[in-house]
């Protein structure tokens, strides 16, 4: 089983920058060999990056809802996912459409898991809103323990 | 008296935001309009006082799917104004980076947002369910489009390497090299959706549109040539002005336009198709005369089978270009600003993109002036609004919605460029039942 990490964002969104901020972050502080990679949101692109592996994290920014800096966790198929999780796409796919387009054509990774910090503004610019800056540390630690959850997953099936 | 309204208050599967209204009385279809309400940008007023060599990276964040059709009509402007003009292996980078964006552009609109109208699908996702062989193969030729605009421009989306000039960065011949071997097949796929693209039940509609697009004469346009029409137009882009008329519609925030002394026209792949399909390469003439079209096409819905063409002829330019390509001395020639206008039109894959500036002394943007395609091509959508509704007038709302809807997508529109999605607003009257 193989696992890749892909944030996907527009840094240039203020808060939508988030996911990959958080997994640049990671990368830094995570001691182990995890694949992470940055994309744009838009379907050719996500095919390719999950193309080669069977799960999946995926970093992005949600849409506000009154709790910035609020960690969701979607095992897509067993969670609803949002219509759209970027608020700042200027593609006719986000990621939404991406994964429902990439489970119509039987090419989904076999686990695919969206974790979300939840955005307050995403006007232009660089750097995040005040709360969501502040949750970018639990973010990243979200993001290690779903990685330590699969490992472990991963140890019990061996 | 029966009246009739039919509304589309968001349009799906265009960039941006509009509305379509149209007013039927006694089965005449009385007015239609393409609504652009999408607040304006502002961007002309941004470049203002910014630094001439600021304008590619401005004016590329205008829009996601054609960023490089903005930067090339920036960076010719410029150099127009500077008196400069770049050549060679800089030129042929410039003309891969287009055939890159073209690609992009033209697949996602051929097979995520313009087939499912014609196969009766909501969406790509709903296609991908019974047609997830054509989507995939959309999805191949998309990607090795976003390989090109990787390498010549940094990255997929919003380029970072073109500058006024030439390149931050060329690329190795060996980078390209590689690029190549995945464009072949690429191209091959383009071949192979042929015959299905031919077989798509195309609606019978026609116009005498006024066609207009860059001629250069030596070769299929992206960033030079002399703006012709099909009605004996031919101006040089520092007439452009002159040639035509942008005015504003209270119905719209984006501008229309027209040719001056005559009215609408239509800017595009039909466009460039009807002014330079003698410049095609043999491959890409051969699959128009297998697509029927080898003549011409005034079927704006059969626009669809231009974009093949057109992304086919991408593919084989950028193998062309590759193939010959020779690593410059330098990345980029060096240009000096003046005081001066520069102006320049390049084709995007939704047509002629214009843009002017005025340089002061010190280099900074006086005054800039951007008409994108999509505005020159409102006037002509909804002509065919009107015509089509009234081709079909007898339809249910419904169906007629969907035919409506579905003349605006043939213009592929960039509504966020323009202004710059859609609201249908069918107006039958009082006394005419929806059915």
């Amino acid at each position: 089983m193989t696992l890749r990490i892909i944030a996907v964002g527009n840094l240039n969104r203020r808060d939508d920058g988030a996911g990959i901020l958080a997994a640049r972050a990671f990368r830094r502080s995570f001691k182990g060999d995890i694949d992470v990679v940055e994309s744009i949101a838009e379907p050719a692109s996500l095919l390719t990056a999950w193309g080669d592996v069977d799960t999946v994290i995926i970093l992005d920014a949600s849409a506000p809802a009154g709790k910035p800096g609020r960690i969701r966790s979607i095992v897509v198929g067993q969670d609803p996912l949002p219509k759209e999780t970027s608020a700042a796409s200027t593609h006719a796919f986000g990621l939404a459409s991406a994964l429902e387009l990439a489970n119509a054509l039987g090419e989904a990774p076999a686990t695919t898991i969206v974790l979300t910090i939840e955005g307050e503004d995403f006007g232009y610019g660089e750097g995040l809103s005040q709360h969501v800056a502040a949750a970018i540390s639990n973010f990243v630690q979200a993001i290690t323990d779903c990685t330590q959850a699969i490992a472990r997953k991963r140890t019990t099936h061996a | 008296m029966p009246t009739k309204t039919i509304k589309v208050d968001y349009l799906a599967r265009v960039e941006g935001e509009g509305a379509l209204s149209l007013k039927i009385r006694d089965g005449i279809v009385q007015d239609a309009k393409l609504k652009i309400f999408e607040p304006p940008r502002f961007f002309e007023a941004f470049l203002r006082d910014r630094d001439f060599a600021e304008a590619p990276d401005i004016t590329a964040r205008i829009c996601g799917i054609c960023p490089v059709a903005y930067q090339m009509s920036a960076v010719h402007a410029m150099e127009n104004a500077a008196g400069v003009r770049v050549t060679g292996p800089l030129r042929d980078l410039r003309r891969l980076l287009y055939c890159g964006e073209w690609i992009e552009s033209h697949a996602l609109h051929v097979f995520m947002l313009h087939a499912p109208d014609f196969l009766g699908f909501e969406d790509a996702v709903a296609m991908a369910r019974d047609h997830g062989d054509i989507v995939r193969t959309g999805l191949a030729i998309k990607k090795a489009g976003n390989a090109i605009v990787t390498l010549v421009g940094g990255r997929e989306i919003h380029p970072i390497n073109v500058r006024v000039g030439g390149f931050y960065k060329t690329p190795s011949k060996a980078s390209l090299k590689k690029l190549s071997e995945s464009l072949a097949p690429a191209r091959d796929h383009v071949l192979s959706v042929l015959t299905w693209a031919k077989a798509l039940p195309f609606p019978e509609f026609e116009a005498d549109y006024e066609m207009v697009a860059l001629r250069h004469g030596a070769e299929y346009p992206f960033n030079e040539g002399r703006i012709a029409s099909t009605k004996g137009l031919d101006a040089d882009a520092a007439n452009y002005e002159s040639a035509f008329t942008e005015r504003q519609e209270p119905h719209s925030t984006a501008l229309h336009s027209i040719v001056n002394g005559r009215g609408a026209y239509l800017v595009g792949p039909m466009a460039r198709f009807a002014i330079n399909k003698d410049l095609l390469t043999p491959l890409a003439k051969e699959a128009a005369t297998q697509l029927d079209i080898e003549h011409g096409c005034a079927n704006p819905f059969k626009s669809i089978l231009v974009r093949l063409i057109e992304i086919l002829f991408a593919f084989e330019e950028a193998l062309r270009l590759i193939e010959s390509f020779e690593e410059p001395d330098a990345p980029a020639i060096r240009v000096e600003p003046r005081s001066a206008t520069g102006v320049a039109a390049t084709e995007a894959p939704r047509g002629l993109l214009y843009q002017r500036y005025d340089i002061g002394e010190n280099g900074q943007i006086t005054l800039a002036k951007i008409v994108p395609p999509t505005s020159q091509n409102q006037k002509t959508i909804e002509e065919d609004l009107r015509g089509v509704a009234q081709q079909y007038v007898s339809l249910p709302d419904e169906e007629l919605q969907w035919r409506c809807e579905q003349t605006i997508r043939n213009y592929d529109p960039c509504i966020s460029c323009s202004a710059h999605f859609l609201k249908l607003d069918v107006d039958r009257g009082p006394n005419e039942a929806v059915q």
